[in-house]
This record gives C-alpha cells, sequence and structure tokens, in this order.
C-alpha cells in the first residue's frame, strides 16, 4: 500500500519512515476502510476472509487468486462460481502515488551453503522448470496457478488447462503486473531492498506494521500516534539487527 | 513400616534416569541461551549477560504479556477446578445411563487440540456459527457477536480452554471419590450431618491431596499453555489481546528472531513458577499418611 | 444408596443433561458436519440435520490423505508411552511413598520442577539431544518425549493413591508370610487400580494430544501422528470441513469406546473397597 502510494519504508540509512506523510496517508486510508468491513474483522483468519466472500458477507476480498477460486468453486452457489461475479479490481494508488503497487507471494527453492549434493539440487530444479514436468506438477493441484516461466504461461498447453480458462481475466491482472514491472515480494519496494535490507524479516515478525493498522484501524487511534509508536518500534528492531546506521 | 531405605531409592532411579536426562539438557540450554543473543536462524551468538532480562524489565508487550498470561491462568484453572470438582461429585451419584455419560464427558479432553480449537472457532463463528445463531434466535443478543474480536477473544479462549481441560480434573476427583469408603459418609449421616456438611467434612478432607496436586498441575500447565492459546488466532488476527507469555516467549523466537529473548522469557516464566509452587508447598503441604 | 425424591431426581437429571450438552454437544455438531455434504456445511440458517447426509467426506479422508497410517503411528505411540510411563512410575511412585530414604522429598519436589520450563521452549534443545541419539524422526524419540513429560504428574498422582491405601494391609499380608512383592502386587496394586486407570488415561492423551513434540520430532509423512496430519489438512492448499470434521469424528469415537468399557475399573477394589474393621 505503501508504495501504491509512493513511499518508502526505510530511508538509505535504514531509518523507519513509518511517519512521513505517505505513511501517514495510508494509515488514514485503513481507517475509512475500515468503516466497510465485516464486524469482527480484526478477529478473522486468513480463510475467513474467503469464506466470507463466498459466503457472501463480504463484497470484496484483499488478495484472493488461486486458494480463493478453488475455494469458491466448492462452496460458493452454483450460478456464482465464474468470473462474471467474482473478478479482480486493480488497486487503486493514492494520492501521493502514481501506479498501483501489488504484492508477490511465491513458495522459493533453497539450496543451502554446504550441502551434499548441490549440482544434483540444481539438475532437479531444470527438469522440475520443463515445460511438460512443470505443467503436470501445475495440474496436480486444484488451484490455478500463475507459473514462473514465460514458455508455460504462454504455452497452449497451460491455457487450455480447465480452470485456468475459467479464471482467465484473473491470470491476466498477474500478467499485467509483471509487464508493469509492479509487482514486489513483501515489504520490498525497490528490488535493491532485497539485498541491501537485511532486517525486513523481524520487522515483518513483529508485527509492527499489523499493530499500527490495528490501532488506527480498531482501537480508533489517530495516524500520528499510531504511527509514532509504530516508529519507535521499528527503530529498536533496526538497532537490535545492527543495521541502523543513522 | 518405613524400613531400608535404599530399594525406594532404586525403583525410583529409573524414572529420575529418563527425566534428568531428557530435561536437564533443554533446561540448562535454555538458562545458557537468555544470556546471549542470538538470530534464531544463524549459528552465532553473542554473549550479553542479563542484558535481555534488563530489555524485558522495560518492554511493554512483556508486562501486557505477563497481565494477559495472569488473567488468562487465574480464570481457567478456577473455572476448570470448580467444573471438574462438581462434574466428578454429579457422575458419582448412580442413575441410568451412568458409564455412557461418563465416557462422553471425556470427550473435551481426548480429541486434539487442532480439532477441538477448530470446532469451537466453526461453532463461534461471527457469521456462520451455530452459537450466535442460537443467541441471535433466542433473543439473547440482538446481533451476533464477534467472539474473535478484541473484546471477546479472551472470553472464547478461557471458554474453549475450560471446555478443554475441567475432564482432567473430572478424571482424577472421580477415581479418588470411588475410592472413599462409604462408612464414612454413613457415619456422617448418622451424625445427622446434610449433603453440605458431608461434602465439607467428609468428601473435601478425603480429596485434599488429590487437590493439593490436581491445582498445582493445572496451574503450571495453564499457565505455560501454548497450543490452545496460539491456535486460536495463530498470530493473526486478535492476537495481541490474548498475548500470553508462553505465546510472546514464542514470538521473540521465531518472529522477532531473538531466540535469546524468547529464552529469557521462558526463564522469567520459570523461575515465576518456582517461587510461586515453593510458596504453594510451604503452605499447603500434606503431611505423608503412613 | 438414599432413595431420591422426585425433585432430587429432576435436579440430578437436569444437571447431567447440561453437564452433558456443555461438554458433548459440539461432538454431536462435528459429527452432524462430518456427515453433510459440502453444499450444506454453510448452508444459513444452519440446520442441525443433514438433509442429504453422506459418508463422502469420511470416504475422501480414507482415500485422499494417510489419515490411517497417521492413526496406527498415534495409537502405537500412545499406547507406548502409557506402558514405558507405567512401568517406571508404579514402582517410583511406591517407593517415593513406603520408603523413608535421604532427599526423598527433595527428589519428588524437584520432579516437577521440568514443567515449570514451557515445553515450547524445550522443544529446540529436545530435539538436538534426540538428533546426537541418532534418534531424530523416529518413533522412539516421541515415546521418549512423552513419557518424560508424563513422568511427573504420573509419579505425583500415584504417590496420592498409595498414600490413602492404609500399610496394615500389605503388613497383614505379609505376616501371612507373603513376601513384599507379592503383597504389593495382590493388595495393594488392585486397591490403586483406579489411580492407575486415570493415569493411564491421562497420560494415554497427554500423547494422543500432543502436537508440538510430535511436529518438531517427526519429518517423514509416513511416521506422522494424527495431531500432525489433521493439521495439515486444516493448512492444506483447499479447506476442506468436511473432511476436517469427519477426522476429528473418527479420531473421537475409538478413545470413547475404550473408556466406557474401562472406566468401571476406576471402582476401586473390592465392594465398597477401604478398610473393614
Amino acid at each position: 500500500m505503501i508504495a501504491a502510494n509512493g513511499g518508502k519504508l526505510f530511508d538509505d540509512k535504514n531509518r523507519p519512515l513509518f511517519e512521513s506523510k505517505q505513511m501517514l496517508e495510508t494509515l488514514d486510508y485503513w481507517k475509512r476502510l475500515a468503516k466497510f468491513m465485516p464486524p469482527g474483522w480484526e478477529g478473522h483468519g486468513y480463510l475467513d476472509t474467503f469464506s466470507n466472500l463466498y459466503g457472501q458477507k463480504a463484497a470484496m476480498m484483499y488478495a484472493g487468486y488461486g486458494r480463493g477460486a478453488s475455494l469458491i468453486e466448492q462452496y460458493a452457489p452454483e450460478n456464482m462460481r465464474n468470473t462474471e461475479t467474482y473478478d479482480v479490481w486493480r488497486k487503486p494508488h493514492g494520492p501521493s502515488g502514481t501506479a498501483p503497487a501489488a504484492q508477490v507471494d511465491e513458495e522459493t527453492w533453497m539450496l543451502f551453503k554446504g550441502s551434499a549434493n548441490p549440482e544434483l539440487a540444481k539438475e532437479f530444479l531444470a527438469f522440475f522448470y520443463k515445460d511438460e514436468n512443470y505443467l503436470e506438477y501445475i495440474k496436480s493441484v486444484p488451484i490455478h496457478f500463475f507459473p514462473i516461466t514465460k514458455s508455460l504461461r504462454n504455452s497452449a498447453a497451460y491455457r487450455d488447462i480447465p480452470m485456468v480458462k475459467r479464471w482467465a481475466s484473473w491470470l491476466q491482472v498477474q500478467q499485467e503486473d509483471l509487464d508493469k514491472d509492479q509487482a514486489r515480494p513483501t515489504l520490498i519496494i525497490d528490488w535493491e531492498d532485497l539485498t541491501n535490507k537485511p532486517y525486513l524479516l523481524q520487522i515483518l515478525g513483529s508485527g509492527v506494521l499489523r499493530d499500527m493498522v490495528l490501532d488506527v484501524a480498531v482501537e480508533g487511534k489517530p495516524a500520528a500516534e499510531a504511527a509514532k509508536r509504530g516508529q519507535q518500534r521499528a527503530e529498536q528492531i533496526v538497532r537490535q539487527a545492527g543495521a541502523a546506521k543513522w | 513400616m518405613q524400613t531400608r531405605g535404599l530399594p525406594g531409592l532404586l525403583l525410583v532411579l529409573p524414572a529420575l534416569l529418563l527425566l534428568v536426562t531428557l530435561t536437564l539438557y533443554p533446561v540448562g540450554y535454555g538458562f545458557w541461551l537468555s544470556l546471549h543473543a542470538k538470530h534464531s536462524l544463524f549459528p552465532q551468538q553473542t554473549f550479553v549477560g542479563l542484558d535481555n532480562y534488563l530489555y524485558l524489565l522495560n518492554d511493554p508487550e512483556f508486562w501486557e504479556s505477563l497481565r494477559i498470561g495472569l488473567i488468562y491462568s487465574v480464570s481457567t484453572i478456577a473455572l476448570q477446578l470448580v467444573l471438574g470438582v462438581a462434574a466428578a461429585l454429579l457422575l458419582n451419584e448412580s442413575f441410568l445411563g451412568r458409564n455412557i455419560v461418563r465416557g462422553l464427558v471425556l470427550f473435551p479432553y481426548m480429541i486434539p487440540t487442532v480439532v477441538a480449537v477448530i470446532l469451537w472457532k466453526w461453532m463461534l463463528n461471527n457469521q456462520f456459527g451455530l452459537i450466535n445463531f442460537g443467541l441471535v434466535s433466542l433473543g439473547i443478543s440482538n446481533e451476533p457477536i464477534n467472539w474473535f474480536g478484541r473484546s471477546y477473544i479472551m472470553i472464547s479462549l478461557i471458554l474453549v480452554s475450560v471446555w478443554q481441560f475441567f475432564p482432567f480434573v473430572l478424571l482424577a476427583v472421580l477415581a479418588r471419590l470411588q475410592s472413599i469408603p462409604t462408612e464414612l459418609y454413613d457415619a456422617a449421616r448418622v451424625d445427622g450431618a446434610g449433603p453440605v456438611n458431608r461434602f465439607l467434612f467428609v468428601t473435601l478432607p478425603q480429596l485434599a491431596s488429590v487437590l493439593f496436586i490436581i491445582i498445582l498441575l493445572r496451574s503450571i500447565w495453564m499457565f505455560t499453555k501454548f497450543d490452545t492459546v496460539w491456535l486460536m488466532t495463530q498470530g493473526g488476527g486478535a492476537e495481541r489481546y490474548i498475548r500470553t507469555m508462553p505465546v510472546y516467549a514464542y514470538l521473540r523466537t521465531f518472529n522477532y528472531y531473538e531466540a535469546g529473548m524468547g529464552a529469557a522469557v521462558a526463564i522469567v516464566m520459570f523461575l515465576m513458577l518456582v517461587v510461586a509452587a515453593t510458596t504453594y508447598f510451604f503452605l499447603f503441604r500434606q503431611e505423608d499418611q503412613l | 444408596m438414599t432413595r431420591r425424591t422426585g425433585w432430587q431426581r429432576l435436579g440430578l437429571g437436569l444437571a447431567v443433561t447440561v453437564l452433558l450438552a456443555f461438554a458433548a454437544f459440539p461432538l454431536l455438531w462435528m459429527g452432524l458436519t462430518a456427515l453433510k455434504p459440502s453444499s450444506e456445511i454453510f448452508a444459513w440458517p444452519p440446520r442441525l440435520l443433514p438433509e442429504a447426509p453422506t459418508l463422502s467426506n469420511i470416504g475422501r479422508l480414507f482415500a485422499q490423505t494417510h489419515f490411517v497410517t497417521y492413526f496406527k503411528n498415534s495409537v502405537m505411540v500412545s499406547t507406548a508411552a502409557v506402558v514405558l510411563t507405567l512401568l517406571l512410575a508404579v514402582p517410583g511412585a511406591y517407593g517415593l511413598t513406603r520408603y523413608r530414604f535421604w532427599g526423598r522429598e527433595t527428589i519428588a519436589a524437584t520432579v516437577l520442577f521440568t514443567y515449570m520450563f514451557a515445553p515450547i521452549m524445550i522443544i529446540i534443545p529436545f530435539y538436538i539431544v534426540m538428533r546426537t541419539l541418532g534418534l531424530a524422526n523416529t518413533h522412539i524419540a516421541l515415546v521418549l518425549a512423552y513419557c518424560a513429560f508424563s513422568l511427573p504428574f504420573a509419579l505425583w498422582m500415584l504417590r496420592t493413591f498409595f498414600q490413602s491405601i492404609p500399610i496394615d494391609l500389605e503388613e497383614a499380608a505379609m505376616t501371612d508370610g507373603a513376601s513384599r512383592f507379592r503383597a504389593v502386587i495382590h493388595v495393594v496394586i488392585p486397591m490403586a487400580l483406579p489411580g492407575i486407570i486415570a493415569t493411564g488415561i491421562l497420560t494415554f492423551i497427554l500423547a494422543w494430544n500432543d502436537y508440538i513434540f510430535a511436529r518438531i520430532l517427526i519429518s517423514s509423512d509416513n511416521l506422522k501422528t494424527l495431531p500432525v496430519g489433521i493439521a495439515d489438512l486444516y493448512n492444506a492448499s483447499v479447506i476442506d470441513w468436511g473432511m476436517i470434521m469427519a477426522s476429528g469424528l473418527l479420531v473421537i469415537i475409538p478413545v470413547v469406546i475404550v473408556f466406557s468399557y474401562v472406566q468401571k475399573f476406576l471402582v476401586a477394589g473390592w465392594g465398597s473397597g477401604g478398610v473393614k474393621g
């Protein structure tokens, strides 16, 4: 959201920018959104957001995609299991931003340093991602996947998978995000962040950002106050990680 | 007749051996870890002495977890006790179908925590749950209650915890009740004692030693309970309103990636329990019957 | 047994019904949901009984998951844990009760200290110990873990029960010429049977129920126990509520049956129990 509002989370010296104008605007946006959320939303888990959607208690949800499609197909009323009823709306951008931003979610392979057979592992991955094998994997799970290889994405065999056909417009949006380079992993705003900000895992785990949103949307605190508390906690976390350069 | 002590020691030795080897090292490791700053995923650590503890002293999240932890423990222990003893007394009476009832009533304790929490999450779901449906239909409430929102989540947690664990108390107390000689009750009746007096002066003293250990165990276990609490929110939603100390220790280790800090929280819990248990023993220790 | 008045019978019946409803209604709800097809599970307003009851959830559970394997594993591990725990705890508790030796009370109290260190924090060093012993990812590791976790409370519970059995009985048997060992087997154990059974059941359930140790110590799918298997169902890519409820149902029924059979042993010794004269 911050990215869609043209902001950054941390500056070059790794200092958190939680009290910036862009962050305050984003927090206010959350506050306004909260009015329209189902009652008790702060207690809803990831799966509850889906059941709200296919159970027709909510009109919109934040990020559904593959799992959402399969749950809709399983639990929504028969006549609603299609893209006419459920479609993707590209997120707007904020007053201080210029373009929408999307978050990437994926399962990554990791090859550990000091592992016994690194070459074999690489061979396996090459084998796994060959179109005909990758396709089999994609077909084995009852959700529609967005393949990471362009070759598979553009292949007829992939496009012909029934579920992929049914939810084609959803996949189209994901393609656009990639084409416009507007998709990033969690907490990453610029690609360099991946290497020069090693404390992001702790920030995510500590729930600082989530708490700021809850403070504003559930506890009703003013954005400035929530931001100040978040700033203090985030600064402490960066310092503990030994990355504070300010 | 207390004879040559050695056989006694030998009888206890195998059990002791197992306990010492399998728990001494982990606890020792915990102490050691709490004196270091260690990123949970990397093997290096730096010795920081008592810094972790000093940090916790000033950490509002720590004190909040203590407050929430105490509210949770005390409520659940008290309710489990009352419900468990009452149920045991009830099931000690003979009535038709008693055996089946005894089996069914243990059900909450017998299912894995995961299933129990899923079941209650389902029943307490504020959109689709049965409980809200019942409450609203019977007019007890005007609108569905958000059992997992910030106002009610502690109550839901206490409800699920009491439901899940009261059978433990029930089982232990019932077993003890069954071995109280009926002559004691007969004698009391002859002396003119009514049911309340019979409970206070015959039942309760007989139950004293079982209750002593039950209260101790349930207290320790509810104070250190992790599974049930964590599974209610799995770290999302209104988690911070039920963030007890064990959960906080877990978060420090696995979410903040500060293993030393997490261990420090666990050690603080440990010391609190040691003090409480020692006091408890001192106050309530039963003399050995021989 | 005194005869009850009509009011007392009514009160008793009411109390039992309330207790049963509180404890067991969720079981019923779970069972009914397990028998409903997917479309009915989210019906609003909720219906108690399925319109089109189906065994398909259970069928899917057996066909699409390794539920049966997990069930077998849980039974094996839990039973082994009970056997090992009782083997160590019964003599141990007896030793702590009937014999006086130096450090006895200290040992008894210290044994409880292991509970005061939150299990969630013990788990990682415990795993390291198991790995060093070459026991990582084995059922033996689980049995040892459950036994270590149950021993303290087993020792204390059994101690309570042994203490309530007057020593006169054993002395009487021994003056009749029996060795101490025989006296114990034939006199003390039967009287303490309710306590032993109760301890055994509680240990079984502790092992049956455990998630944390099984999750960390076991990595092979074919060695997994039920709580881990069921939790994975909940976290699977597609949630199948019917299947999850079905798994809960199947988990509980055998245990209830066994307990209903075994619980008659909760009644002490012969007849009314206690010492005569």
